[in-house]
């Protein structure tokens, strides 16, 4: 069944990404978890301590408010940290879908079949939809498994929720690789203007919230519309979710014309 | 017509790739695209198969063009890539089920007697195969389901000479089926022995079309004599020798296999003391330099050979080597 469709085909190749960046993240997240207890006992001295700390500071470090709270630990501790970590899984697979095939030689062969290039390149960028989820869903296991180890089972719900939270932005990352992949044909190149623009824009968004010349340009960065918080504590924001898709479907059909016109490297 | 060009031009950047190719391959025949490394070969195929653009002409594909349409008319097509890519990670069986399934399920009674024909295991992962045997699987996956068009892009690459045969004796049985192939070489038995046609490309120029029995012909041969003492280049002023050299006291020179040319060779250097002889196949190369010459004209000793309305020259000018 996973040879019977380029889909299919591509998330099979796709398994170890899927299990290594599912369980790798999980790790780092079983990691703070299982420091949880010793800290929570030490919360009072800690706040003492970050009292002294500028405001600045603390708020580019993400939000402190609540790290009191075995929510809030996981916010600073995962939550802000994780998403530009798997931002590097979906730019390395995103410009592999085509770019990867493309100075392997495997994409003439597969465009000497009846498949067409757009269906081509949209079956390869649903696998990668797919194994985001996986990878969240592995990695929600995990967290869940963990805070049920510790005897934390009263936010499970927050604690899956925020990790599919993640699915979003990494998926507007990943078109975005894939657009760079398709337009400037060099996986190397597309996987650095990719992380520059990813990584840069989480600066940006982390710097703009205490550097006031850089606040009006929050809204260009991607992780604007990514809120760790909103589906820890509150609710998520749904506009968020909606502008990365549709900055996701935007830039995957862009992709999909370039694809179109452009020819097939050798 | 199965495949036909009109000013089919490619370039990349300012670089040539091809330039005003008009190329048609008619139904039921083995049409054999000769030419040096570089010349165009795989450019023209990646051009019909719509891989890239062209900067000007059209290519058809069963009477119908091939931009836009491309991946109905792939259906009826099996293609072997020149520079064939695999993913190694794959069994040659999981390979074949997967490209098979892209056409929706495939042969298996004759992708099985492929294989063993071919003499290929199937069960083994593609990365662990040698040249040759990725070949086998290129081959295989063009062959498996019967197209009525195979585009083959130097076919016999890295092929041992058992195989080569076999797939010579495959080439005849499409052909035999009334099937058309279409394939790319820089090897002038081999197009000798399957082709019905050749179309020459030199260049990104297509210098010739003619029907094969026309280029055995022109076939050639080097031959070097070496004599007692020198003999004059004039000497050997006879039909069918060409490009001669003179070296102390040995003559070199190229003579075709047209009726009567070696035969005047000898008889003329038997009135010669004789003290040694080479006589060896001229390379594709040797041919290409002696009568597809630089300015890519044909020579009017040979034109007469080219028959009917398909022997298109190339006319530009030039000089004719043969006279």
């Amino acid at each position: 069944m996973w040879l019977r469709n380029l889909f299919a085909k591509t998330l099979r190749d796709l398994r170890g990404q899927i299990l290594g960046w599912g369980i790798g993240a999980g790790l780092i997240g079983v990691m703070v978890i299982f420091l949880y207890p010793s800290f929570k006992d030490q919360t009072a001295a800690l706040s003492e301590m970050l009292k002294s700390y500028p405001p600045a500071l603390m708020a580019f470090f993400g939000d402190f408010s609540k790290m009191g709270t075995y929510l809030g630990w996981l916010n600073i501790e995962f939550f802000s940290y994780g998403p530009p970590i798997l931002a590097i899984f979906a730019v390395v697979v995103c410009t592999g879908l085509i770019a990867g095939e493309e100075e392997k030689g495997t994409l003439d062969l597969l465009l000497a079949h009846p498949i067409r290039r757009w269906r081509l390149i949209t079956h390869k960028f649903a696998a990668f939809v797919v194994a985001t989820v996986l990878i969240m869903v592995v990695i929600a296991i995990i967290f869940v498994g963990s805070s049920v180890m510790i005897g934390e089972t009263s936010q499970l719900g927050r604690i899956t929720l925020a990790t599919m939270n993640i699915v979003p932005i990494t998926l507007a990352g990943g078109a975005l690789a894939l657009m760079a992949s398709v337009l400037f044909r060099s996986r190397r190149l597309a996987n650095m203007v990719a992380l520059v623009v990813i990584i840069g824009s989480w600066f940006l968004e982390s710097l703009g919230k205490v550097v006031d010349v850089l606040k009006p340009y929050r809204p260009i960065a991607l992780f604007h519309y990514y809120d760790s918080s909103g589906a820890l504590f509150g609710a998520i924001n749904w506009s968020d979710v909606e502008i990365l898709l549709a900055l996701t479907a935007l830039l995957f059909i862009i992709s999909v014309l370039a694809f179109q016109r452009r020819d097939i490297a050798v | 017509m199965i495949i036909e060009t009109k000013g089919l031009t490619k370039y990349y950047g300012k670089t040539r790739g091809v330039e005003d190719l008009d190329l048609v391959v008619r139904e039921g025949e083995v049409f054999g695209y000769l030419g040096p490394n570089g010349a165009g070969k795989t450019t023209t195929i990646r051009l019909i198969l719509d891989l890239i653009r062209p900067t000007r002409g059209t290519a058809m594909l069963f009477g119908q063009p091939v931009r836009g349409r491309a991946a109905e008319l792939k259906t009826r097509l099996g293609v072997l890539p020149g520079e064939l890519a695999l993913w190694g990670n794959l069994t040659a069986r999981d390979l074949l089920t997967f490209l098979g399934n892209l056409r929706g399920g495939l042969d298996w009674v004759w992708v099985n007697e492929l294989a063993q024909r071919l003499d290929l295991d199937l069960s083994r992962r593609v990365g662990t195969f040698s040249h040759g045997n990725k070949q086998k699987v290129g081959l295989l996956q063009a062959f498996a389901h019967k197209p009525d068009l195979l585009i083959l892009d130097e076919p016999t690459t890295g092929l041992d000479p058992l195989i080569q045969q076999e797939f010579y004796r495959l080439i005849d049985e499409v052909k035999a089926a009334g099937r058309t192939v279409f394939l790319s070489s820089h090897i002038l038995p081999e197009v000798d022995r399957v082709c019905d046609r050749v179309g020459i490309i030199r260049e990104g120029h297509l210098v010739a079309v003619e029907e094969i029995t026309a280029l055995k012909h022109r076939r050639l041969r080097q031959m070097e004599l070496t004599f007692a003492q020198p003999v004059p280049p004039s000497a050997f002023d006879l039909p069918g020798v060409r490009d001669m050299a003179q070296t102390g006291n040995s003559l070199c020179f190229f003579v075709d296999e047209a009726p009567g040319s070696l035969d005047g060779v000898v008889k003329r250097a038997a009135q010669f003391s004789i003290v040694g002889m080479r006589f060896e196949q001229a390379t594709l190369e040797d041919i290409f330099l002696t009568y597809y010459h630089k300015e890519g004209t044909a020579p009017s000793a040979t034109r007469e050979t080219g028959t009917g309305p398909d022997a298109e020259w190339s006319a530009k000018e030039g000089k004719d080597v043969a006279s």
